[in-house]
């Protein structure tokens, strides 16, 4: 361990390199056992480190804020975790051109104070608000207005990474329109660390919209719930999410509505003449699920009905709630029932969906072989001594 | 040409009436619209994803190269082949196999041309929002692997942020699907948008799940010219500044507006510098927001005077003169190499000038169109390429107007691609380390590259 603190020493500040398990167990629980935290004050410093790496083939694995590291990484013993938290400045900012190039570590919560004062606004935003930027891109997050502002990769005109075999690689640029090269700012986007490491990133971001406003409306029962969501979805609207959720057995619809002042106002009085929605506060977004499904929107309602005769077959009790817009739908029963999850695990894999239960995932969409192997070919080929987030979930079978 | 056994193999798996293989019909698949041109030794139109995996095989089987073509209206050089290999064309695989109104995706065929997802698409108040100028004839399989844009690209986007999978055949002959419409609930590797962009030299496309877009209730069109192209400038920045995103934007120079104006006798000022043309789309209020904002912006700006088309008729009339504009400079010489640099809006008017100037240094005609919201200059140098000097001048003043594109920030090309025309460029654009890392991408997908081989990577 001395013998490897020692190495990187070498590199970087000592007190960038930490040894004690709390560095890492605060943040990522007790499921992973690296050797030691370190943490680069510069992107040359990654680029030595992971040279160092490939020389004594230490695996790394790179860390923003850590929320969603267990998405990405199974467990593992052995290994640096290399964070980016000293990486942190905004190295170009060009709000007439409304991009903005920003390094890894910065969270999304400092990103959105920046740009506010110029009026400016970053759509992607997550539920965890200290989420890095750098892990943001690696895993293509998205918020809960999805339907309207899509995935990051929306908005990522550029990367710049660290290779697995400590080259520095700049690819896209800091335009809107760019087809120079094969688009590899795509390909690292959504590759949860496996093809680079993250150092840099040039963002696209947008006018602050004017307004946004929540209505909701209690419906009494599914079939209800179903109608309104259909009738709702064929109003032309400025909507970024729409989400449900029970409470005292009724079901909530709430309509998350942002754009041009005007038009907003004029939409909620429609939708509050024609359904009965009133102006609330905010979303509901306190109760967190163990179980999650991820369905198109137009197998949602399906699903959902589907999820609700299942466990009044069973005789389970249910609780539900969900982002419609995002196709999410979170549940948990209040029972261990094998029978009911494998009956769940069979509709959601006929809607085409993926399932996550406790953790685990049960059901996923199926590429093939051929799809598992075309990645391994290029993890190979970047990272030829396999040292970089070797035990990756996003290779796993 | 091929040996007739292949020939005879091809004919086999394609059927004897989707194979061209003579001199003659093979001369007319030796060009795009591009200024190169390469024979090839056959053209097959397979109307399967079997057929397109099969005739892989069999190239793979005789080490011929592949070539992915749509309708060939290539800018760069994509669409032709370099060394006599199999040309695959598209397009006679081109059904529209589902419009999904509530997922607003639509699954295609990549011989579907763009104009064709349009209209499937309108009856359910949606359309495809990419819209190339080349639209009626040009398929959505080229439109994705060249990542195409079009005048809505300043509101919207290029094609690869309206993709949201493909199948793909591979090189190895293998048949993936990449993407998904669902939200991403685990980790996994998404490809697809490697594949857009990529000038055929990764896959051949052979089906996409394309994302539509809500049909604007309301669109309102404006004409505005200026005295100088800094006002232009400036003008377009305080647009944008106040938070109105245009649907289109665009900017013509000085030359252009000569030249359209004695087309057209539409009656421009003839010593404007720069005319502007604007559209926004969206809920009727939140255009009108926009139409204020952007006629106070004329009015800080000098414009000299404006136009706002009242109904549809005036808004087509003010369209006519930008969409005239390769006839009417066609007229004035008759070859052409057209740009398509892009360079951070803040550069914008920077650029103009320079590109002028540097035309202007090599005695060359150059007439400059721009999709200002994004940045995006089509430089467009007329000269006659049987006068050597004229050529000279042309080959000059093109490496000019690259370096200073580069050295302002910008990016080579923004919507037509680099195929074989701009590869000599890629060096000044990227690091060596970061063309390694590149070419080892590619050579996962294809290490005989025999996928379009000498397209985009130099």
């Amino acid at each position: 361990m001395t013998e490897l603190k020692a190495l990187f020493a070498k590199i970087t500040k000592k007190e960038n390199i930490q040894t004690d398990v709390g560095a890492w167990q605060d943040i990522l629980g007790i499921d992973y056992e690296p050797d030691l935290l370190v943490a680069p004050e510069t992107v040359e410093e990654i680029g030595e480190i992971m040279k160092i790496a490939n020389k004594h083939k230490i695996p790394v694995y790179p860390l923003g804020s850590g929320s969603q590291f267990s998405q990405g990484v199974a467990p593992f013993k052995g290994g640096i975790l290399l964070s980016l938290r000293n990486l942190k400045k905004i190295t170009e900012y060009r709000p007439s051109n409304m991009s903005v190039e920003v390094e890894a570590g910065i969270t999304l919560e400092e990103l959105t104070n920046v740009l506010i004062k110029d009026n400016l606004y970053f759509p992607i935003q997550t539920e965890n608000p200290k989420s890095t930027l750098g892990g943001l891109v690696a895993r293509n997050g998205y918020g809960r207005n999805r339907y309207k502002y899509h995935t990051i990769r929306k908005y990522v005109l550029g990367v710049e990474f660290v290779s697995p075999e400590g080259e520095l690689v700049r690819v896209g640029g800091r335009t809107v329109k760019n087809v120079s090269s094969l688009d590899v700012s795509q390909l690292i986007t959504g590759s949860w660390g496996i093809l680079g490491i993250i150092t840099k990133i040039t963002l696209r971001v947008q006018p602050l919209p004017e307004a946004n406003e929540i209505l909701e409306l209690e419906v009494g029962n599914l079939t209800e719930l179903s109608e309104k969501v259909s009738n709702v979805l064929k109003e032309p609207l400025s909507l970024n999410s729409m989400i449900f959720y029970q409470k005292d057995k009724k079901y909530y619809l709430q309509i998350e509505l942002e754009g041009f002042k005007d038009t907003i106002q004029l939409q909620r009085k429609g939708l509050q003449e024609k359904y009965g929605f009133q102006l609330v506060k905010s979303l509901e977004t306190k109760t967190v699920f163990p179980n999650k499904i991820s369905l198109s929107l137009s197998k949602y309602l399906d699903g959902l009905k589907g999820l609700e005769k299942l466990a009044r077959e069973q005789h389970v009790s249910l609780a539900v709630r969900g982002n419609i817009t995002n196709g999410i739908l979170e549940f948990s029963i209040n029972e261990e029932n094998k029978a009911l999850l494998e009956k769940i695990a069979a509709m959601v894999q006929k809607l085409g969906g993926t399932l996550l239960a406790g953790g685990q995932v049960v059901v996923k969409i199926d590429r093939g072989q051929g799809y598992l192997s075309l990645l391994k070919i290029i993890k190979k080929n970047v990272d030829p001594r396999h040292i970089l987030v070797p035990q990756s979930l996003a290779l796993k079978e | 040409m091929l040996d007739k056994k292949i020939i005879r193999e091809l004919a086999q798996i394609v059927g004897r009436e989707n194979i061209l293989s003579s001199k003659i019909t093979l001369t007319t698949y030796s060009y795009d619209s591009s200024p190169f041109f390469g024979m090839p030794g056959a053209v097959v139109f397979p109307t399967s994803t079997e057929e397109v995996v099969e005739v892989v095989k069999l190239a793979n089987k005789y080490g011929i190269s592949l070539t992915p073509r749509g309708a060939g209206t290539c800018l760069s050089g994509g669409a032709i082949t370099s060394d006599e290999g199999i040309i695959i064309s598209l397009t006679r695989f081109n059904k529209i196999l589902e419009i999904n109104p509530v997922d607003k995706v639509a699954v295609v065929e990549p011989g579907v041309t763009n104009l064709q997802v349009q209209l499937a698409a309108r009856p359910y108040g949606l359309m495809f929002a990419p819209d190339p100028g080349s639209q009626n004839v040009a398929t959505i399989g080229g439109n994705i692997a060249e990542n195409a844009g079009g005048m809505r690209g300043v509101k919207y986007g290029c094609t690869k942020e309206h993709v949201l999978g493909l199948e793909v055949v591979l090189p190895s002959g293998e048949v993936i699907r990449t993407g998904s419409v669902n939200s991403q609930l685990t980790a996994e590797v998404d490809l697809t948008h490697l594949f857009c962009g990529s000038e055929g030299i990764l896959g051949i496309i052979t089906k996409a799940w394309l994302v539509l877009s809500p049909l604007s209730e309301t669109v309102q069109t404006m004409t505005t010219t200026f005295a100088s192209i800094e006002d232009a400038g400036a003008c377009v920045a305080e647009i944008i500044a106040n938070g109105v995103i245009p649907t289109a934007m665009e900017i013509m120079d000085n030359t252009v507006i000569k030249a359209v104006d004695d087309y057209l006798n539409l009656g421009f000022p003839r010593d404007a510098q720069a005319l502007l043309l604007l559209e926004i789309d969206g809920f009727a209020k939140d255009v009108e927001v926009q139409v204020a904002t952007i006629i106070n912006a004329f009015k800080n700006n000098n414009a000299l005077s404006y136009k706002v088309a009242q109904n549809e008729e005036e808004r087509q009339e003010l369209w006519i003169a930008r969409r005239s504009v390769n006839g009417a400079l066609g007229r004035l010489k008759p070859a052409n190499i057209v740009h398509d640099i892009v360079v951070p809006r803040d550069r914008l008017a920077t650029m103009l000038k320079r590109s002028a100037e540097i035309a202007k240094k090599y005695g060359v005609i150059n007439g400059q169109v721009a999709h200002a919201g994004d940045g995006n200059i089509h430089p467009t140098l007329y000269f006659d390429h049987r006068n050597p000097q004229e050529v000279e001048g042309v080959e000059k003043a093109c490496d000019e107007i690259i370096k200073e594109t580069i050295a302002l920030g910008g990016s080579i090309s923004g919507e037509h691609g680099i195929g074989l025309e701009k590869l000599k460029y890629v060096p000044l654009a990227f690091s060596q380390p970061s063309l390694e890392y590149m070419k080892k991408i590619k050579n996962s997908f294809d290490p005989e590259n025999k996928f379009n081989p000498g397209k985009l990577l130099p």
